[in-house]
């Protein structure tokens, strides 16, 4: 076995080094410890790792995740077919999720200006209100992108979801929008 | 390719060495021609190649031939006696790394002729061999108890390839708050990894 790191890398600079967020001098110097150490180059292989059990999972659709345009375009050069409902506030669809599709996004759109604080609060059927906190939203960008869980929906039946979007404030929350999905399972 | 997805492969991560010895030493052993230290040193540096590959490339199988190549010039510059610190020998892997990493952007086919050269004493197998599988179901409970914004950072992180400064756009923060919930997401993920699924 190797000598143990005498001065191991703080994982903050990993991660900066493997997205290309640190400046070119400490890169160099990054680059030829984690050529020569054990116990640095083990710690950054396990954060890989992770980060391509995060890309396969995000591929199979596996959890609900806010995205940005980013991700569409991922998922479109990667040949998934990715089913989408934009929807205005005060918006009912009739939404579906087929054997043919890969993933599925909810499109919440709303004037998000000044917003400091967004929170999604779920109603589905049967089932109690589930308040989601601090959604990152561009102001912006007039929409929230939801990937939704695609093991999720495939087991639903038929039912309705609400979501609202609500920003709090002292004196309660304020409503952004309300948005009705009526799901119904693939008839194939 | 339908629904492929290239950068996707697992990454040794505990590769054990079966000797004390630092990789000065072993350096040192090969430069004499011994065959078992270029075994393991082989080992060692493989998996830190790589990472070096997948950091530039973003490419599994460009980074698995990086780690051919750079060995395979590493060790022919040791048996010639051609590195002359071999206390600095990640300097010199360094060095190597990147011109590879240049050449391969070029298309250059160096790999062909060394291996050519030196057969298959080098397996590409043993970069690969010490992979730790990963449990993904429980990776994607961990990615479930993340506060909302850590999920999306990582998700548009590692799945759409941004960097810190587009991340912030899509999702209305500031690039340095990006790098700060990035680090505080991976550290979770790791935490909640290590522990009992």
């Amino acid at each position: 076995m190797s000598a143990p790191c005498p001065k191991p890398l703080d994982t903050r600079v990993l991660t900066d080094y493997w997205f290309g967020d640190l400046p070119e001098s400490e890169q160099d110097h990054v680059e030829e410890h984690l050529l020569e150490c054990h116990d640095c180059s083990r710690a950054l292989s396990e954060l890989v790792a992770i980060g391509d059990g995060v890309r396969r999972l995000t591929h199979q659709g596996a959890f609900p995740v806010v995205v940005g345009p980013s991700y569409l375009e991922t998922a479109r050069r990667h040949g998934l077919r990715v089913r989408e409902y934009p929807v205005p506030p005060g918006g009912r669809v009739a939404c579906t999720v087929t054997p043919e599709d890969d993933l599925l996004v909810s499109r919440l759109q709303g004037d998000f200006n000044g917003v400091t604080r967004l929170d999604l609060v779920l109603q589905t059927e049967g089932h109690p209100d589930q308040r989601v906190e601090d959604l990152p939203v561009n102001p912006s960008s007039h929409e929230l992108i939801v990937a939704q869980s695609m093991p999720a929906l495939r087991a639903m039946g038929s039912n309705v979801i609400r979501m609202r979007l609500v920003s709090p404030d002292p004196t309660g929350d304020r409503l952004l929008g309300e948005y009705t999905f009526a799901h119904t399972p693939s008839e194939t | 390719m339908k629904k492929g997805l290239r950068y996707a492969d697992p990454v040794p991560v505990n590769p054990e060495s079966a000797t004390d010895e630092s990789d000065a030493e072993l350096a040192g052993r090969v430069q004499a021609g011994d065959r078992v230290a270029e075994a393991e040193l082989y080992r060692r540096l493989a998996r830190r190649v790589r990472l070096y590959g997948l950091r530039h490339l973003r490419d599994p199988a460009a980074a698995d031939d990086l780690v051919q190549d750079v060995i395979l010039l590493t060790f022919d510059s040791l048996r010639a006696g051609k590195v002359r610190e071999r206390e600095r020998l990640a300097s010199f892997v360094l060095g190597t790394c990147r011109r590879v990493v240049i050449d391969t952007r070029r298309g250059a086919a160096r790999r062909e002729r060394l291996l050519e050269q030196f057969g298959p004493a080098l397996a590409p197998a043993a970069a690969a061999s010490d992979a730790k599988p990963l449990d993904l179901d429980h990776l994607s409970r961990c990615l479930e108890r993340l506060p909302e914004r850590e999920r999306a950072v990582v998700v548009l992180s590692f799945y759409s390839e941004r960097g810190s400064d587009e991340i912030a756009a899509e999702l209305g923060l500031s690039p340095g708050n990006v790098r700060v919930v990035r680090h505080r997401a991976l550290t979770r993920l790791r935490d909640c990894m290590g522990a009992p699924a």
